[in-house]
């Protein structure tokens, strides 16, 4: 087994793993949430039915959640992923509730 | 905060798999074992040895039954702080009466709802459950647990942890851990079309673990990346992301009305009593309407929704027997006089995609081979957790010795608590089933005590023998549990035979598969263990011989 | 599925041809060549060997759909793949001389 797969302590302090953990874990679901309502919003009114729009949507967010899941843990941008998670997280589900007020 | 992206995803996958490893295992063991898991109850339930039954008629045995349904006291006592004002002692406003089986359902489940007056939330239900002989209508009494579909089946996606659904939230969470174990494990492992079939047990023990870690991670790759995943989109609408449920609320009710109206079922109850018309005429009509439509086949599910309301319908569903999806095909009738409403049509392609998805995780379909490879699946998974400890301790151990650091020591004895004391645990239940007293009150708590009890047994053993381990040696516990796994899945069998007389020969004559295979599949289990046992005592032995060697020269 | 016995022996077949394709893709690597032969066989060998585990793989599909609904196929083909590829692994780690059996032709 090769030097480049050994596992390295990480060369900057604890509170960097622990911060860029916790925007994975959370800043991943607040972004994966904004992701499910998003999208289901925006496929139901693309006129998939409801439960469609939900499978979907959940699916959609699930590999989503993953993917920033593994970014946070990669990137070494630890503000850039705090904001975008949490923001973008946020963002996106005040979109789908502004969608779902345009049609229900 | 690395040097590389590999970097990374190695400690990823080191860390978060080593953590949630730990419920990984239980999650892939037991959900191996819920394949089986009809077959499982009928091995602890003996009254239940009967053949798989279809679903009965309506109106000799259903109805009966059903309308002697009430919830339980607990059930009534979790309500109350959602209700304001008196609970009924009676509960008589159904919203629904269902029942669900398949082709392996010697007994069948009955589910009732009711309205709950004055509840704060206007939808609120209460429900009540009960299991009954398809045969003749009789109820098998609440307290025999079902080991395979009401206990190993919710341990898999729950841990049994039930406050708040916590355990559904940690097994969720370790799921969505192993999606990311996969991907990193995949970048990590650079040869990986090169070493596809590449174990090589005769070179150094951490070459040959990290082998067979590889080995069962990468062929069932498919397998475990879609358990997982699947895993997860099932309980993604209920639990992880209910966004149906809250933040789009508005939305889903929309849905509702618009659905209610398009297809003429409708969503409340109208206020006005009325009676029911033959269920079983209905049912016969469905099944006729199946079959010219060259889908001829048995009813999965039924549905009474409204119960005694003018606005009551009755839903029949096809088993999905033949193909990967639960149920289809729903044709639903007016209850008061048996008029078709509906024919379900033909599901959206993201519908099938959403069928096809969670039928292959829950697997009601018949296909005996399939499920055998499932459970080669899971099990492989399984092994691939476990040689992750391993490899980890054996990398770490010695280290840790010279370091003066418990660290090797602790995760050893997780590991040994989750892998072999996991395994004995589920011999514990089955065996605490067959010599507990058949009248015992409260046998399924009982029986569920001595599986918790032999698993923290396991976890303090494991903990007591692992000295060696902060020495950079062995823990004798992997071979004495090993060799405790053999010992009971043996006694499991021969306790199966005395208490119930259903020795492997009389089964097997009987081509009673159900348990036969269960006996089976425990024998083999106890040869698989005896051979791992002896060999590590051989590993033990040539260590000790290669040691008093060293000391001599 | 038809529990017939055409359908059973369609399976057993699809399980063979599985193996044969995991056996022969296994044997076109240069390392378990050597593993199975005392001589490192010829390039053109080793690439008709893969070609023919290729085909083998495909066969097996073909076996799986023409039993099941294909929803269920190809989850038995994909299942089937494995368990073949973890048995061939295997085979090479403790007898891989046994193997000699799928290309008789090689000396």
């Amino acid at each position: 087994m090769s030097q480049s797969t050994t596992i390295a302590t990480p060369s900057r302090s604890r509170r960097q793993i622990v911060l860029h953990v916790l925007a994975a874990m959370f800043g991943g679901y607040v972004f994966a949430w904004g992701t499910v309502a998003l999208a289901t919003c925006l496929l139901f009114a693309a006129k998939l039915d409801f439960h469609d729009a939900e499978f979907l949507g959940a699916f959609i967010g699930l590999l989503v959640y993953v993917t920033v899941f593994l970014w946070s843990i990669a990137t070494q941008r630890l503000l850039r992923v705090w904001i975008v998670l949490f923001g973008g997280g946020l963002l996106m589900a005040g979109a789908a509730s502004l969608v779902q007020s345009l049609l229900a | 905060m690395f040097n590389s992206f590999r970097q990374a995803m190695a400690w990823l996958h080191t860390w978060f798999g080593l953590v949630l490893g730990f419920v990984l295992m239980a999650a892939f063991f037991f959900g191996a074992l819920s394949v089986f898991d009809r077959e499982i109850d009928r091995w602890a339930i003996p009254a239940t040895r009967i053949e798989a039954q279809p679903m009965p008629s309506f109106e000799k045995i259903l109805r009966p039954a059903f309308e002697r349904m009430q919830p339980t006291k607990e059930a009534i006592d979790a309500m109350r702080p959602r209700v304001n004002g008196p609970m009924p002692t009676h509960f008589d406003k159904v919203a629904s009466w269902s029942a669900y089986t398949t082709h392996r359902d010697p007994v069948l489940a009955l589910y009732a709802g009711y309205q709950v007056p004055n509840a704060k939330d206007p939808e609120e239900l209460i429900w009540a459950y009960t299991t009954i002989d398809p045969r003749d209508g009789s109820v098998l009494p609440d307290d025999h647990l079902k080991i395979g579909s009401g206990f190993f089946f919710p341990l898999h996606y729950g841990l049994t942890l039930d406050w708040k659904n916590l355990g559904i939230w940690i097994v969720g969470f370790s799921a969505l851990v192993m999606l990311t174990a996969l991907i990193s494990g995949v970048v990590m492992h650079r040869k990986i079309f090169r070493e596809f079939f590449t174990f090589r047990p005769g070179k150094a023990r951490l070459r040959s673990v990290l082998d067979l870690h590889n080995l069962t991670g990468v062929v069932a790759l498919p397998f475990h990346f879609f358990f997982a995943l699947t895993g997860l989109l099932i309980f993604a609408g209920t639990y992880y992301f209910p966004v149906g449920h809250t933040q789009l609320h508005d939305l889903h009710d929309l849905h509702e009305r618009m659905e209610a109206q398009e297809t003429g079922l409708p969503h409340q109850r109208a206020g006005v009593a009325a009676g029911l018309a033959s269920v079983d005429a209905m049912v016969a009509q469905a099944q006729r309407r199946w079959e010219a439509n060259d889908k001829a086949g048995d009813v999965g599910f039924l549905v009474l929704q409204h119960v005694g309301d003018a606005n009551g319908y009755v839903s029949v569903y096809r088993a999905g027997t033949d193909r990967i999806a639960l149920v289809g095909d729903g044709i639903h009738f007016k209850s008061s006089d048996g008029k078709l409403i509906r024919e379900d049509p033909a599901a959206t392609p993201v519908a099938r995609m959403a069928e096809f998805l969670t039928g292959l995780h829950l697997q009601h379909f018949r296909h005996w081979l399939l499920r055998w490879l499932y459970v080669f699946g899971g099990l492989a998974g399984a092994v691939c957790i476990a040689t992750g400890f391993i490899f980890f301790v054996e990398k770490r151990k010695r280290q840790h010795a010279l370091q003066g650091s418990q660290g090797a020591r602790i995760v050893d004895a997780l590991a040994v608590t989750t892998v072999t004391g996991m395994v004995l645990a589920t011999l514990g239940i089955l065996i605490a089933n067959r010599l507990l007293p058949e009248a015992l009150p409260g046998r399924g708590d009982w029986e569920r005590h001595a599986f918790w009890a032999v698993w923290a047994l396991a976890l303090v053993h494991a903990g007591v023998r692992g000295a060696p381990v902060a020495r950079g040696l062995a823990n004798p516990a992997w071979r004495e549990q090993t060799w405790a796994i053999a010992v009971m899945a043996v006694a499991a069998v021969a306790l199966n035979w005395i208490t119930t007389g259903d020795h492997l020969l009389r089964t097997l004559a009987r081509g009673y598969w159900p348990v036969a295979g269960i006996d089976l599949f425990l024998l083999g289990s106890a040869c698989v263990a005896m051979i791992a046992a002896r060999k590590l005592g051989q590993h033990a032995h040539a260590k000790q011989a290669a040691q008093r060697e060293n000391a001599h020269a | 599925m038809h529990e017939s016995l055409s359908a059973n022996l369609m399976l057993a077949a699809a399980l063979l041809s599985s193996l044969a394709g995991m056996a022969w893709l296994a044997l076109s690597m240069q390392v378990h060549a050597l593993q199975v032969w005392p001589r490192q066989p010829s390039p053109t060998t080793l690439r008709l060997l893969r070609i023919l585990g290729s085909f083998s793989v495909c066969v097996a599909l073909v076996l799986c759909l023409a039993v099941d609904h294909a929803t269920m196929a190809v989850l038995v083909w994909v299942m089937a793949l494995s368990a073949a590829a973890m048995l061939v692994a295997f085979m090479l780690s403790s007898q891989p001389q046994r193997l000699r059996v799928f290309a008789p032709w090689i000396r």
